[in-house]
């Protein structure tokens, strides 16, 4: 099974060999081929370069022709402003500025940046699409909606609902003939992102949006195509309303958790993507740090109708390490990074006999506090909670860049960082505690101690 | 008495942060228009390592608008006309 047939087969929820990997390469293409995101999202070159320089490096299953949610926006009239590091944001919105609904049109092959876009589709498609899945993104209904109309539309949801029914009508035209343009240019599946629902309530996301968006996901059906509802901010709410609109598949971003997103997707047949935190662990974070979420993820998402993915378009400046670490978990090879099997052989720590030592001790796993942003954030807390109780408590933070603290953490039965342990025991894995949480515990073992 | 607000935003946002921002920078831009006692500020946020620093940032996400030192909203798109009332109630009121 190559690549390409392993996503199809995770997007129609079946079960898989291993999970596959689909790195949202965006704007991040940009800086993969040294141009700015202007230059890359107006050229048919530079946006075929940037996507086959992600497939060399990433060695991805998928990947998207193209991350703008702005094409169809500046297609019917929207101001764009360019800027060198993130895509193109709207900055008028014609409905607002006095354009009526029915003086707009649909936007076919030849307006805005469409001839661009979708000639690059052709030709990533003819050179990739044998090897790897391609994914055609058109804006969602609402979130075009919002980019015709702007923040007035919540307003008329409530005052004037019609007007905004008719206007979602008008987007689920626009969608449509969005998803026709790319499945006609060659894309394997269709993804319909639609950042914007995170705003709305599930009741509102049922009337306004569910009627417009599941039309949608027959029609990408009907023409033998899979379909992927993309969502990003908190859509913890709508995740079930999402489902219910019987997209192939939908991807989340970290502001939802993973495993809640597994369990109603499941419950619908629905497969799922994702969550790979974009800036804590991407932008930010270490290759340690995206091979322990790559890893998590994968714990948390199995080899069923799951597709390993970032939260949603990578950052510009994502390191190109970090994404190449994920590769690794994904390919089995995640030694690489952390050293190879054997390193740690002759190194010996001893751990203290927690219960008889006259003190209470926490271990504080981390990659680093002072590169680790979590990290920093456990350290401060345990700096925090253990002030004024100096006599009765010892803490230390043990680096997993030192071949020691990695024994240490193996024989804790640590296995995600950052991770605090109270006298040998693992409390808190990857969450940070609150100052008075964590200082609750300590004091519930220093009372059970008799100190 | 001048209201002073603060828009956070982070310097690569994911795609909803991304919208949500320009949409709060619009509407503040229109608001500074209309309403004089207002003084606006945009930081952008490089690293999560500055949250710190940012006076009244409780919560982090993003984009975060703080009103006099108080922070009204997270990632979420603000009600206008709730922002107006605010406005104009820290500058009848407020000893900031």
């Amino acid at each position: 099974m190559n690549s390409k047939q392993l996503v199809l087969k995770a997007l129609k929820n079946e079960e898989v060999t291993r999970a596959p990997w689909v790195p949202f390469v965006g704007c991040h293409g940009a800086n993969l081929i040294g141009v700015n995101c202007e230059e890359y999202f107006k050229s048919v070159d530079n946006m075929v370069k940037g996507v086959t320089k992600a497939y060399e490096l990433y060695r991805p299953d998928g990947l998207p022709a193209l991350f703008d949610l702005q094409v169809e926006a500046e297609a019917m009239g929207c101001t764009l402003k360019y800027s060198p590091s993130n895509p193109p944001a709207v900055t008028s919105h014609p409905l607002e500025d006095g354009i009526e609904l029915k003086d707009l049109k649909v936007p076919t092959e030849s307006d805005g940046r469409f001839p661009i876009v979708l000639e690059a589709t052709r030709k990533i498609c003819s050179t990739l699409g044998d090897k790897i899945a391609i994914y055609g993104l058109i804006t969602g209904p609402f979130t075009l909606a919002l980019h015709l109309k702007g923040t007035d539309i919540f307003y008329e949801m409530m005052d004037e609902p019609e007007n905004i029914k008719e206007l979602m009508s008008f987007c689920q035209e626009v969608c449509t003939n969005t998803a026709r343009m790319y499945m006609e240019a060659g894309v394997d599946v269709i993804a319909v992102v639609d950042p914007m629902v995170s705003q709305i309530s599930p009741e509102n996301f049922e009337e306004f949006v569910s009627p417009y968006i599941t039309p949608l996901f027959e029609y990408i059906k009907e023409n033998e195509k899979l379909s992927s509802y993309f969502v990003c901010g908190n859509a913890t709410r709508n995740i079930e309303p999402m489902c219910k609109c019987k997209p192939d598949s939908i991807s989340i971003d970290e502001n939802v958790a993973l495993d809640f997103a597994k369990e109603i997707s499941a419950k619908y047949g629905v497969s799922l993507g994702g969550n790979i935190k974009l800036t804590v662990t991407m932008l930010f974070g270490t290759p340690t740090d995206n091979i322990n979420d790559a890893k998590n993820c994968l714990q948390i998402g199995g080899t069923k109708g799951y597709i390993l993915s970032p939260g949603c378009d990578m950052p510009f400046n994502t390191p190109i390490e970090n994404v190449k670490a994920v590769a690794s978990v994904v390919y089995g090879e995640v030694s690489e990074f952390l050293g190879a099997e054997g390193s740690l052989d002759g190194i010996e720590v001893q751990l203290p006999d927690y219960k008889n030592e006259s003190k209470v001790i926490l271990d504080v796993i981390t990659l680093d506090s002072a590169s680790c942003a979590p990290c920093q954030y456990m350290v401060e807390a345990v700096k925090a909670a253990v002030k004024g109780l100096e006599d009765k408590v010892e803490w230390m933070e043990y680096k997993v860049k030192e071949k020691e603290s990695v024994v240490r953490m193996i024989k804790l039965g640590v296995q995600n960082i950052p991770t605090i342990c109270i006298d040998g025991e693992i409390k808190y894995i990857s969450i940070i505690p609150t100052v008075e949480e964590l200082r609750k515990s300590i004091l519930e073992v220093i009372n059970k101690k008799g100190l | 008495m001048r209201v002073k607000i603060n828009v956070v935003m982070l310097q690569n946002p994911c795609s909803a942060c991304f919208i949500i921002g320009g949409l709060v920078r619009e509407m503040f831009d229109k608001l500074q228009s209309k309403m004089d006692v207002i003084d606006i500020e945009y930081t952008q946020l490089e690293n999560l390592k500055n949250l710190h620093s940012i006076e009244g940032l409780e919560v982090e996400s993003f984009p975060a608008i703080i009103i006099n030192g108080e922070q009204i909203t997270a990632g979420t798109i603000p009600d206008k006309r709730e922002i107006i009332k605010r406005i104009e109630w820290e500058s009848e009121n407020s000893e900031y």
